[in-house]
């Protein structure tokens, strides 16, 4: 399984799909901390491609605000207003060739930049909803009070509405007999909400005549369209699909009579093929196109699954939503019908793609691939990513009489599918395609591909709190620093990286610290000159790969010689998911981005700064060390400052924070290594989070901060120290004795540590060539009795003046009560005579049966003496069986 | 079909091996000469009113199997009225051939002497009853008259227990035993009382050497303490069952129960009486049957109980003797089957003579035919205003306005009413309040993460849809039952959502579609009805391989088969086969076990589906179902008038479940238009629709009725503005109003969940809430009325025909201005009049 789940990769789809015609939306890696600004929302979210439009941007901490940072920089910004702290109005110029969809944006202030939002471009006017722009004063819940909408040419209209708590917004469109109407909305894709919307296009008298909720091409938005036989008024309804919207749940309604394909046939090609596809799902049956595919697979594309959005053209008029297609390197081809049997399937030389149709309920298609016996292939499978409704199903088979089933996968890959087959002895496998429900029809496309298990690494920021866009990009304080972790997520490989960063702004630079094969994250440590300017840019992040030293690598640069410059070899870069929309259940991401690249700002002087001590000893397994970090505050600053510790080489703990108390300048960061901690050299910071009082809080609640990285070694122990078990009374002085596994070498201490209470221990000293530590114990007279098994030994071993602390687990020890004294004990009476005891005689044992018997005896007798009214039967006795 | 086998076992007909097939063509001719019996004997055709004009025998054969088989010889006369008279101790029994079989003229320990047949060797003669001048005869077989087989642990044994009440759930039935003995409730599980008896505690319970002395003997006949007292005497034939058992060595079943010839039918004898006056008797007669061909009179062996003591009451050995006028259903318990037979108690001397009544629909004639039997005339049919009310809250769950009630009452066709309830019937209103029904049964609503306010919405939206088009109703319930995939992309799935245990499933779906509340059978068979622990997992057996999956979208899950898995028998500890209720074990190992049943669910022969839907339907316009609880169809708790249930369910399979045909069938009969306005004889009525029944309006029905009298508006969440409480999708959507007034909440699938009891909150909740007060300002009404310059006379007349859907009375008008005329503020006054419509009965029932 991929390491994002099923929902993560389905919505990297989506975003993919917001570029134009074989552009890709770049993109990056988005975060914030919650110092910085905050959009509210943006009226309207969109604007059309070629004009000036202004957008009118409400949120908070915006004061100083000087641009809508987009991060592909291809909508220019020409005027900036600032209304008030809470409100900025932009106007941007959006370039007649830029790529429709999403385009990634924040706001930027002198304190920062603000979480991600998305703007889309469209090709069509937009116009805001009289609803919404009268402030839900001119409503339009009903066919009388429904809005107009003038259809003509393709994209008529776009409007920007919202969709309020049981608000249902109604749109009149006049059309003729044998009219088609298509209506897009766009909402999901548009909100930090989350916004599910439905579309309804109703007749004069009510009856629905189409509707859409959900869109195997758009998840959740809506797309409908149709051909009316009559006619009249119609009304395009838009709700909440369980009226559950609010006023942040905004929509694009794209009406016109453009075509609405939901998936490509064939639905992906080579890079630079020119690909006669046949579009399907529109409600005027398929046609075909042709298109022509980019010339290569890039990066972005990559981080993308390779998928490219293309625009389908019918009769000249685009389609308001892209159809994604599949680019790969691989050779691509047909399945051949009839395949539902193995007997009959095309046979495919791996590596390859191949693509076909579920065409019917039931059909199940079949390939067989060749490839070398023992060999491992990835197989992975797309449908639902392509706009196709399948929920596909893989199953891998031995190309054999038996067909044993080797291995497979329904949902790996969101609702498609992926697993790895090692190929069998036959040298070739059966791959079995099916929907999961058995469904089929002419949308049920399918595309494979198996390819050779190759290694990749992808980085990614973590945010700072789960669900949330908290610390996700670099923010950089001039003259200061800041620190990000990056996790890695590895595919059959596990050397050595470094990351390499390029594109950062003017007078920042950037410590990356590598990420051997054992570590799971690294740090990048941006720092920012004094003088650099405020101002934001897109980090692109190369994984190299670090192996100069390699004897490949070394004959290859002796073989370049001096001219030739061999570039080294990269392995991977930043793949960074920022989640923009959380709901049910669970506050589960419905909508994510993916970037490439980093953004990084450079922000006002932080009023504070820190400074990490380098450790002049190591840290050494199972041992502890204290970091000293020295505070420096501006003059009158007041807050409060917490530090923490963000990156831990493996092994290696730490306090999840320390708060710096008011009057210090100085404080102790305590960290630890456990018995495994991977020893080497590494690089560590020490963070800070600021959180200024009075005005600075206003607009920076929050600072993130960092010190200068400094070197860590972490290295095995210099002493081995084995401390046994002891025991004694209360009141007793009890001995310990700790055994050296060598004779020490430098005088050094030794303490115990975790004694209970009333138990005192001095601190021992180790003189050279001692081979044993003796620690005395002083067990008071009311110390606990029983097993402690929580003393700890510490070793101190000087270096560098300073010390080195190792940590040994002391054994038990046991703390006994003195045994009482023995009192005499009193003399024992004569037992009774044996004759006695015979006399007494032994009373006859009677059976239950017997036993009950004499019982009913008894109660029949005594009523019978009473001769008083008959009892009525034997009930009530207390007997019990 | 299956079904028709679930016919034939519900009735409890006998079923005959092959090896006696001969045999049961002679009993449908016994069957055929019984009819016969009513010929009289001689020339004296008695005229006088104690005359009896059929003489009935049972059973309508009798068959001997072995030495010491018994049958108790049933004899009833039947007068001109009526009237059934239990005659088995006067009517002079003969059998045709002496050699074959005996008669003991009276029966051992049964209450009554009754004619006793015994063998006396192999062969078939005829029994000549006869009695007060009439003659009738039933065939006699004997077979095996010298073998006396051992007692069988299974068929003898067994039943002395029960008819002991030993395994009763309150005796060592219960969970635990009782006094540290335990036997299986009702006898769900002989093999484990067989090791319980002989086996837990060795020796104590049996004992070989002195059979009469084992304790087991000894606490039933109360030689030792027993807290259960004694439960029968040594020298009974219960007694002596057991004695003989263990003389005999107290062995089991050879091969357990794979050889015990199973009960396949039970029959109780009358199959119907009428008795007149007080302290009338009649004797019941049983006779088990089981799947060798062979027969048992149990009349003696079988439990014993009345519906109605107070009017006919039952004795342990069947004797029934009348009490009040009124009806009682007989029962009787044997083993796994309970079956009962009818019995109408009428007073002594009751005159009376059954109006005659044309323009009768169907649907009257059957119900007539009940209430002339029960002696008892139907009201009057009401009067056009209160019919229009009725039939416009009872189809759209709205009232009348002032300008349909004019339309209605000025037009002069003779159709009238009919045309009108097909308006109704057209109305999108009439749709909203068939799904909101529906929506209880399917139980509709959010659920945590596993139903989320979509999923709810688009369910509702689906039923919404299939009503609407008036989609026949099997077709929708086999959509349902059969839906797989996502919950949003084929929203019945979300039924399978609502409940994801399995057994919890499976008595949802019996009681939802089948109207049977099969829970007592998850633990033990059931103690009312026919079904077994083995029919329980039989047919839970159908939904275990559901499965379910997340969907793309995460609030969306995907419900599918997974073509494997089981459900365990608690007492085998071994998966089981699907098995219909009451009918076939299916061959479902390579197709949808779902598909298997929902094809049996709404196969036309299915016995339960038609029978639930038109006594849902039923209940909801009558005010109680023909069988009430309107999901509770039981052995023990028969339809009041079964030929009606039965014809309306033939009619609506006929129509191709046609429900809007159904529930005008039903509108449109007399029975539905009578008025609650009772007579002398129907007062005391109110199961057998005699007349109408006054019904408080349900929580939703009332707050729209509540909206429109005071021309206001709802609001819902997850609804639009303006939406009617009756179409609330989400079933955890509610308001104090309709939670106080018993909305269900779908969490239960028992029709019970609505509540539509009166109550004091409610009253107080109108009087003193904010509901009506409120509702009155914000509609303002009064206050438009007296802009347009009416008078304190016209606006009371409007407000009484706005609540009422009638026009004033004089008395009411009067009394009403001129108490409005003497308060200062007059739209206050006039706010008040309407406050206090809206609190009056007549406006809260429906009648």
């Amino acid at each position: 399984m991929h390491p994002e789940s099923r929902f993560t990769l389905r919505f990297v789809h989506r975003s993919w799909l917001s570029g134009g015609l074989f552009l890709l939306v770049g993109a990056f890696a988005g975060q914030v901390c919650h110092a910085a600004p905050a959009i509210g929302r943006m009226l309207p979210p969109a604007g059309q491609r070629g004009t000036d439009c202004e957008v009118t941007i409400s949120g908070s901490r915006l004061d100083g605000a000087s641009e809508l940072f987009f991060e592909d920089g291809l909508i220019e910004q020409v005027g900036i207003e600032q209304v008030n702290a809470g409100t900025v109005k932009v106007t941007l110029r959006i370039p007649a060739d830029c790529p429709l969809g999403d385009h990634r944006v924040r706001v930027r202030t002198p304190a920062g930049l603000s979480e991600l939002r998305t703007f889309a471009v469209i090709s069509t006017p937009v116009r805001i909803e009289a609803e919404t722009a009268s402030g839900n004063k001119q409503r339009n819940d009903s066919p009388e009070a429904a809005e107009e909408i003038v259809l003509d040419g393709g994209l008529a209209e776009t409007v920007a509405g919202v969709a309020r708590r049981e608000d249902v917004d109604t749109f009149r469109v006049r059309l003729q007999a044998g009219d088609r109407i298509a209506a897009s909305l766009r909402a999901v894709r548009l909100n930090h909400t989350p916004f599910d919307p439905a579309v309804e296009l109703v007749d004069g008298d009510g009856f629905v005549v189409a509707s859409c909720d959900d869109h195997s091409l758009l998840q959740q938005d809506a797309m409908i369209s149709t051909r009316v036989k009559e006619a009249g008024d119609y009304f395009l309804r838009v709700r909440e699909s369980a009226y559950r919207g609010d006023d942040n749940s905004f929509y694009l309604l794209n009406v016109g009579r453009f075509p609405t394909p939901t998936v490509g046939l064939p639905p992906g090609g080579n890079p630079g093929e020119k690909l006669a596809v046949q579009w399907l799902g529109d409600a005027d049956g398929p046609w075909s196109q042709e298109v022509s595919l980019p010339e290569k697979l890039i990066r972005r594309d990559a981080i993308h699954d390779g998928m490219v959005a293309a625009v389908p053209v019918r009769d000249g008029v685009a389609a308001a939503e892209p159809v994604p297609l599949r680019l790969t390197p691989l050779p691509v081809s047909r399945e051949a019908e009839p395949n539902d049997q193995p007997e009959k399937c095309p046979t495919v030389p791996a590596a390859a793609a191949v693509w076909g149709q579920l065409q019917k309920p039931g059909d199940v298609d079949w390939v067989r691939f060749e490839a070398p016996k023992g060999s491992k292939w990835s197989v992975r499978a797309w449908g639902r990513r392509l706009g196709s409704p399948i929920d596909l199903t893989l199953n891998a088979y031995r190309d054999d009489a038996k067909r044993q089933r080797i291995t497979g996968n329904d949902d790996s890959a969101g609702p498609d599918s992926a697993m790895t087959v090692t190929v069998p002895a036959e040298g070739s496998f059966l791959v079995r395609v099916s929907d999961h429900q058995d469904r089929g029809g002419e949308a049920f496309v399918w595309w494979i591909e198996v390819a050779e298990v190759e290694p990749a690494v992808h980085v990614a920021v973590p945010p700072a709190r789960t669900k949330s866009q908290q610390r996700l990009i670099a923010q950089v304080p001039r003259g200061n620093r800041m620190a990000l972790l990056v996790n890695a997520s590895r595919t059959d490989f596990r050397g050595d990286l470094l990351p390499h960063l390029t594109g950062l702004p003017a007078g920042v630079q950037v410590t990356a610290t590598p990420l051997p094969g054992n570590s799971p994250s690294s740090l990048l440590v941006f720092e920012a000159a004094a003088d650099a300017p405020l101002a934001a840019a897109m980090a692109a992040v190369d994984l190299r790969v670090d192996d100069a030293d390699a004897p490949e690598a070394k004959a290859a640069k002796d073989q370049a010689g001096e001219a030739g410059d061999t570039p080294p070899r990269s392995l991977g870069c930043l793949r960074q998911p920022t989640e923009l929309v959380h709901g049910n259940p669970n506050r589960t991401c419905w909508r994510q981005s993916v970037s490439d690249r980093l953004p990084v700002a450079v922000v006002d002087q932080s009023p504070v700064e820190i400074e990490l001590v380098e450790p002049a000893v190591p840290l050494v397994q199972s041992g502890r060390l204290d970091l000293r970090v020295k505070v420096r505050r501006a003059e009158g600053f007041e807050g409060s400052i917490r530090l923490v510790f963000p990156f831990r080489p493996p092994g290696v703990g730490a306090a999840s924070g320390v708060n710096v108390p008011a009057d210090a300048s100085e404080v102790v960061y305590p960290i630890n290594a456990n018995s495994k901690a991977a020893v080497g050299s590494w690089g560590i910071v020490v963070a800070a989070t600021v959180s200024p009082k009075g005005d600075l809080a206003k607009t920076r609640p929050q600072i993130e901060i960092a010190s200068r990285p400094v070197s860590l070694t972490v290295r095995e122990p210099l002493l081995q120290l084995a401390v046994d078990r002891a025991a004694g009374e209360l009141g007793s002085e009890i001995l310990f004795v700790g055994k050296l596994t060598e004779a020490a070498k430098t005088p050094a201490k030794a303490m115990l540590l975790g004694l209970p209470a009333k138990c005192e221990a001095k601190e021992v000293a180790v003189s050279p060539g001692d081979e044993e530590v003796r620690f005395p114990v002083v067990v008071g007279k009311d110390a606990p009795v029983g097993k402690h098994g929580s003393v700890v030994c510490e070793l101190h071993v000087p270096q560098n003046d300073d010390w080195v602390i190792h940590k040994v687990k002391a054994g038990e020890l046991r703390i006994d009560k003195p045994l009482p004294v023995v009192a005499k004990t009193a003399k024992p009476k004569p037992k009774p005579k044996a004759a006695e005891q015979a006399a007494k005689p032994k009373p006859k044992v009677l059976s239950r049966r017997e036993r009950l018997r004499q019982q009913a005896q008894a109660i029949a007798a005594a009523a019978a003496d009473a001769s008083a009214e008959d009892s009525g039967g034997p009930e009530a006795s207390s007997a019990k069986e | 079909m299956s079904g028709s086998l679930a016919m034939r076992t519900l009735k409890a007909s006998r079923r005959t091996a092959a090896g006696a097939a001969r045999w049961s063509a002679a009993m449908v001719a016994a069957v055929l000469g019984c009819c016969l019996c009513g010929l009289p004997a001689g020339a004296e055709a008695a005229e006088s009113p104690a005359a009896i004009v059929e003489l009935r025998v049972f059973p309508p054969a009798v068959q001997l199997d072995s030495a010491r088989d018994r049958q108790r010889i049933l004899i009833q006369g039947a007068r001109a009225d009526g009237v059934t008279i239990d005659l088995s101790a006067e009517a002079k029994v003969v059998v045709g051939d002496a050699g074959v079989a005996a008669i003991d003229p009276v029966a051992v320990d049964a209450g009554r002497p009754l004619p006793f047949v015994r063998p006396l060797k192999d062969g078939e003669t005829r029994l000549t009853v006869s009695c007060r001048g009439r003659q009738c005869e039933i065939p006699v077989r004997v077979v095996d008259a010298k073998k006396n087989p051992p007692l069988s642990f299974r068929l003898d044994v067994m039943p002395v227990f029960a008819r002991g009440g030993c395994n009763m759930g309150s005796c060592h039935g219960a969970a635990r035993g009782k006094d540290g003995f335990r036997l299986s409730l009702f006898g769900f599980d002989p093999a484990g009382d067989y090791q319980r008896i002989t086996r837990e505690m060795p020796g104590r319970r049996i004992d070989l050497g002195d059979p009469a002395g084992s304790l087991l003997v000894q606490k039933a006949i109360g030689g030792v303490p027993h807290t259960g007292g004694k439960r029968f005497a040594i020298d009974s034939d219960l007694a002596g069952t057991l004695i003989g058992w263990i003389e005999a060595g107290a062995a089991d079943d050879p091969d357990g129960a794979a050889k015990v010839p199973a009960l396949t039918g039970l029959e109780l004898y009358p199959p119907e009486s009428l008795l007149e006056g007080k302290q009338a008797t009649q004797q019941l007669v049983a006779v088990a049957s089981f799947a060798d061909g062979t027969d048992r009179d149990v009349t003696d062996l079988v439990w014993y109980s009345s519906s109605n003591s107070g009017s006919a009451a039952v004795s342990e050995e069947g004797l029934v003797t009348s009490g009040r006028r009124g009806e009682a259903f007989l029962m009787a318990r044997y083993d796994t089957m309970t079956v009962g037979v009818p019995t109408v108690v009428i007073p002594a001397g009751l005159s009376f003579a059954f109006p005659e009544t044309p323009g009768n629909t169907w649907v009257d004639d059957l119900v007539d035919a009940k209430l002339k039997s029960l002696r008892i005339t139907p009201s009057e049919v009401c009067s056009d205003e209160a019919f229009l009310r009725r039939v416009t809250l009872d189809l759209t769950g709205l009232i009348p306005t002032a300008a349909e009630r004019d339309a209605f009452l000025a037009d002069q066709r003779g159709d009238k009413r009919q045309r009108a309830i097909d308006e109704l019937m057209s109305r999108k209103e009439f749709v909203d309040l068939w799904v909101m029904k529906w929506a209880e049964i399917l139980q509709i609503r959010s659920q945590g993460n596993d139903v989320s306010p979509k999923g709810a919405l688009l369910y509702h939206q689906w039923l919404d849809r299939r009503i609407a088009a008036n989609q026949p109703i099997d077709q929708m319930v086999r959509d349902l039952l059969v839906a797989s995939g996502g919950t949003f992309d084929n929203p019945p799935t979300n039924y399978f959502q609502l409940e994801r245990n399995t057994l919890k499933l499976t008595e949802n779906i019996a009681q939802a579609f089948l109207g049977m509340r099969i829970q007592c059978a998850q633990c033990h068979n059931h103690p009312f009805d026919r079904w077994t622990m083995d029919d329980y997992y039989g047919f839970a057996a159908f939904f275990p391989q559901l499965r379910r999956k997340r969907a793309e979208d995460p609030r969306e899950t995907i419900v599918y088969d997974s073509g494997g898995g089981g459900v365990k028998h608690p007492v085998s500890g071994q998966n089981v086969a699907p098995k219909f209720l009451g009918g076939d074990q299916p061959k479902v190992a390579t197709e949808n076990r779902r598909q298997a049943l929902a094809d049996w669910v709404v196969d036309p022969e299915n016995p339960f589906f038609a029978k639930r839907i038109v006594n849902l339907v039923w209940a909801h316009f009558l005010g109680r179902g023909i069988v009430h609880e309107p999901d509770d169809f039981r052995v023990s708790n028969p339809p009041v008038n079964g030929p009606l249930l039965d014809e309306l369910a033939r009619r609506f399979v006929d129509s191709g479940w046609d429900f809007r045909g159904l529930v005008r069938d039903i509108v449109a009969s007399k029975t539905y238009q009578r008025s609650c306005e009772p007579n002398a004889t129907n007062r005391l009525d109110t199961t057998n629709f005699s007349h109408a029944s006054v019904r408080r309006i349900r929580a939703e029905v009332l707050l729209d009725v509540l909206a429109q009298v005071t021309d206001t508006t709802n609001k819902f969440p997850g609804l639009p503005e303006g939406a009617r409480a009756v179409q609330v999708a989400d079933g955890r959507t509610t308001t104090y109003f309709l939670t106080t007034f018993g909305r269900a909440t779908r969490e239960d699938v028992c029709s019970c969940a609505v509540s539509m009891d009166p109550s004091l909150s409610q009253a107080l909740h109108l009087l003193n809430g904010d509901v009506a007060n409120d509702r009155i300002r914000q509609g303002n009404l009064v206050g438009r009325w007296i802009d347009e310059g009416l008078t304190d006379s016209q606006i009371v007349d409007r407000l009484i025909v706005r609540c009422y859907g009638r026009k004033a009375r004089e008395a009411e008008r009067i009394e009403l201005v001129a108490e409005l005329q003497s308060q200062d503020d007059r739209k206050q006054a006039l706010e008040d009049v309407f406050w206090a419509l809206l609190n009056s009965p007549e406006f809260i029932f429906n009648h």
